[in-house]
């Protein structure tokens, strides 16, 4: 980091002006028809700087007004020290009534090549930069906003002095219980993860283990214990492959007593396309994801097809919409998976859900899906007992499920109604 | 399967190995030479604003991706700003926003705060951009004179419409009302479910009064196929109505009656009906409600039930007069935010019939990296006079489709995390977002 320490021979060319003396006024500029007039109610600054354009900077700010030193909500004061290699200015602000103790000083440095010109719509801009905040504050701060050019090619894609280089390791434990006299509920979870993300790498090694366990008295001498339990290790790679493709992979082993798999893995590589380039992605995103691989399945009971375990090659591709605007937000999804070495055994799921305003009173959101499951080759073999079926605490065979949710919502009268009262809320 | 569990050791350990280096070559971060000419003159090139943003409201990606003139942090410790950010609910069914952005380190002292509104027509991207364009003003001074400086500029676009600003004359009279209907429906072969609510409400709110008057009613079935062939189906329906009216007496005092009908097919009630005016009191004024509260409320009233099924006091109906008392602290500071609440309501026709209830909850960052939750309630329950007569059937227990005799209640909740490594967030990668 750079830090500015003026040597002993700059030659002061400007000091701290007496706000009496050079009290900027309003004073017409020369391009008086283009600058548009502040709106009444607009912040009210004085500027106090010799080496200044007053005219130009008031044309760079129309959105406050210049005024004489007594009327003012922020002082200004802007000095400028020149040295053979540099030119430093210095604007302090300071805070004046309804703005009183919000102070600020802003320093910066130009070479001495800047030309006049260039250095006034500098000192304008950094000090448009430190008036924002309060000039937010008035009439005019709905009409403001500041504007981000990117970032310069050069800039790297993780802050500089990490020396983690971009690595973030987590561990967190989580649990609940709820109960009566004949009611119990638990459930933990253990987790713990290594994420690496930069704008050319994606990582993640990560793993859970959890257990939802429940209990029921149903006759004096009758409980039912209900115990779903879950663990996961899984890995995930991807590499940027421009602004629209990446190709990257899948690793994980995993348990789940609801699929009956005792133990699982599966190595899944692939690639990725999105239409819309992956920076807008908080706006909108189209992806195609096409992985194909090799699992490894264990299972807890003996399955419908007589297995106890299996290793299988498949593939999936996977075409997700996400849009959020202005009007409401809209997801789609489309997944197909199938086994390469038995093709029937298929699923195809389609999902979709919307929220969004019809008009400024009624607003609407729904979400639907639908399944067409022809890959249970999991379903443990046997029925399931009265309990396992009431507690959803075993896979059932299906061959399709289905959701369907739709709300409207109508709001009218003073809805710009800003009051809070939290009198009796509880 | 331990083939499966060396390849995916060995995958991590190359991937991870060639990405970093791959990685450490674009940022630069190779070993440095020792002998770099020095800087050349002072371009007051101090590093952006480091930023822990605090909110639960906020879209951290849309941030990320959109407002990238500030480095965002994952601590409170390596922050030069901590910006912590509390919503309300307005009375128009909006939301009102409180930014409190705190200086730390180099911002020591350099203290603001930011207040705005979003209207309840908002989307969540209106939302979020109306955020951004505030945090973006805001912390604006913040980086003037850093790095991200000569990226940044301030612009003034008014439209016709903001700069009349009229204060417009409400025809309704603060009066908002609302209304919501919605179902859903999910199924496979052998077991189905759905549900659908209705919801009406009317509210006024003024700093003077708060009226309320609001109505829901709600059918859940569910239908399972046995393996012997029979199908067990259940069905829970309640309604509810209720008003809320409270006068401000000052800046800590207020007055008000609730009260209303309601119906629960689960608590055995056909429809009751209740009246219950109070008072309540703020040790802190109302106006610190976002960041301190401690209410002392009471309430006295009565409540007449009309049940469903005889009752195992063998009662079909009864009047129950009744009183109440709670208190309340609230607290969300930077260090996290603490609920405490207790309340008694006991029957005045049967003082051995009464209910405690007491829950808290913290939301606590201790140090640098490691933060807990606890949320902890327990009830103690003398007061099931509505309890059905009767066995329960086992089908009624595991779907909790009627209420069980209970002289307790309990709910607990834990959860700690430890986190350590890069201080920053990182930046937003959303590829291969499904996995």
């Amino acid at each position: 980091m750079t830090r500015f320490r003026p040597p002993v021979t700059l030659f002061l060319c400007a000091l701290l002006c007496g706000t009496a003396t050079s009290v900027a006024r309003a004073q017409a500029p020369a391009s008086a028809a283009h600058v548009q007039e502040p709106p009444a109610g607009a912040l009210r600054v004085t500027v106090s700087c010799v080496a200044c354009d007053l005219a130009s900077l008031k044309a760079e700010m129309p959105f406050l007004t210049i005024v004489d030193a007594g009327e003012q909500d922020v002082a200004v004061i802007i000095a400028r020290i020149v040295a053979p290699d540099w030119t430093t200015w210095t604007m302090a602000l300071t805070g004046r009534g309804r703005f009183l103790g919000r102070d600020r000083t802003i320093a910066f440095s130009v070479p001495p090549s800047t030309s006049a010109a260039d250095a006034a719509r500098e000192v304008a801009r950094r000090l448009k930069l430190g008036l924002a905040e309060f000039a937010l504050q008035t009439p005019a701060g709905s009409a403001l906003d500041v504007t981000i050019a990117p970032a310069p090619e050069s800039a790297s894609s993780t802050p500089a002095r990490d020396p983690w280089n971009a690595w973030v390791y987590r561990l967190s434990v989580d649990s609940n219980g709820h109960g009566e006299q004949s009611t119990f509920n638990g459930y933990y979870e253990l987790t713990t993860s290594a994420n690496r993300t930069t704008s050319n790498w994606k990582m993640r090694i990560s793993a859970y283990n959890s257990l939802n366990e429940s209990q029921f008295d149903v006759a004096d001498d009758e409980q039912v214990t209900s115990r779903v339990s879950s663990w996961s290790v899984d890995s995930l790679f991807v590499k940027s492959l421009g602004r629209r493709l990446s190709a990257g992979f899948v690793a994980q082993v995993y348990h789940s007593s609801y699929s009956n798999e005792r133990r699982a893995g599966k190595l899944m590589p692939g690639v990725e396309f999105d239409v819309f380039p992956y920076s807008e992605s908080t706006k909108r995103s189209l992806t195609i994801q096409y992985t194909a691989g090799r699992a490894y399945r264990e299972y807890e009971q003996l399955t419908i097809y007589d297995k106890l375990k299996e290793t299988d090659t498949e593939h999936a591709v996977d075409v997700s919409l996400g849009l959020r605007q202005p009007w409401g937000q809209a997801g789609a999804r489309l997944m197909f998976t199938q086994q390469i070495t038995a093709p029937d055994r298929t699923r195809v799921s389609v999902l979709g859900n919307t929220s969004f305003r019809l008009t400024r009173s009624l607003s609407l959101n729904g979400s639907a899906s639908f399944a067409r499951i022809r890959d249970q080759f999991s379903l443990e073999k046997g029925e399931a007992t009265e309990d396992e079926v009431l507690l959803r605490q075993r896979q059932l065979a299906t061959g399709h499920r289905y959701t369907v949710s739709i709300g409207i919502t109508f709001n009218f009268g003073a809805l710009n109604n800003a009051t809070v009262n939290p009198r009796f809320s509880n | 399967m331990r083939s499966f569990l060396f390849v995916l050791a060995l995958t991590a350990f190359v991937g991870t190995a060639a990405a970093t280096k791959a990685d450490a070559r674009e940022t630069g971060q190779a070993p440095t030479s020792t002998n770099q000419p020095a800087p050349p003159a002072p371009q007051a090139t101090t590093v952006p604003p480091r930023v822990f943003l605090d909110c639960f409201e906020c879209d951290l990606d849309y941030m990320r991706q959109n407002v990238d003139f500030v480095e965002y942090v994952r601590d409170r410790e390596n922050a030069d700003l901590h910006v912590l950010v509390m919503t309300l609910g307005t009375g128009g069914g909006g939301l009102s926003w409180t930014v409190r952005v705190l200086g730390l380190k180099r911002f020591q002292g350099q203290d603001r705060l930011l207040t705005f509104t979003t209207p309840p027509s908002a989307t969540d991207d209106e939302r979020r951009q109306e955020f951004a364009r505030r945090f973006k003003i805001g912390l604006a001074g913040f980086a003037a004179d850093t790095s991200s400086a000569p990226r940044l500029d301030l612009t003034w676009q008014p439209t016709a419409a903001a700069k009349e600003t009229p204060k417009q004359r409400d025809p309704w009279n603060a009066w908002v009302f609302r209304t919501n209907v919605s179902g859903s429906i999910t199924g496979e072969e052998h077991q189905s479910s759905n549900a659908y609510r209705v919801s009406l409400s009317a509210s006024r709110v003024t700093s003077n009064w708060k009226l309320n008057v609001s109505g829901n009613s709600n059918v859940n079935r569910n239908s399972f196929d046995l393996a012997d062939g029979r199908v067990v189906s259940s069905q829970t329906t309640n309604w509810n109505f209720s008003w809320l009216s409270v006068k401000s007496l000052g800046p800590r005092w207020s007055a008000g009656a609730r009260g209303g009908a309601s119906h629960s097919s689960f608590s055995n009630i056909e429809r009751s009906y209740a009246i219950e005016p109070g008072i309540e009191f703020d040790v802190f004024p109302y106006a610190d409600f976002q960041r301190r509260s401690l209410t002392i409320q009471y309430t006295a009233g009565t409540l007449r039930s009309v049940y469903l099924e005889r009752t195992i006091y063998d009662k079909v109906n009864e009047m129950t007069p009744r009183h109440g008392v709670n208190v309340s602290l609230g607290i969300r500071e930077p260090w996290g935010a603490l609920n405490l609440y207790s309340s008694v309501t006991q029957h005045l026709n049967n003082y051995s019939h009464y209910r405690t209830t007491s829950y808290g909850e913290a939301d606590v960052r201790l140090f640098k990296g490691f933060a807990f939750n606890i949320f902890g309630e327990y009830d103690r329950s003398r007061d099931q006079i509505s309890l059905r007569k009767g066995d329960v059937s086992t089908e009624d227990v595991l779907l909790s489709l009627q209420q069980l005799p209970s002289t307790y209640g309990y709910f607990f909740s834990f959860g700690v995390s430890y986190s350590f490594g890069s201080m920053f967030t990182g930046v937003l990668n959303p590829r291969f977002a499904g996995f």
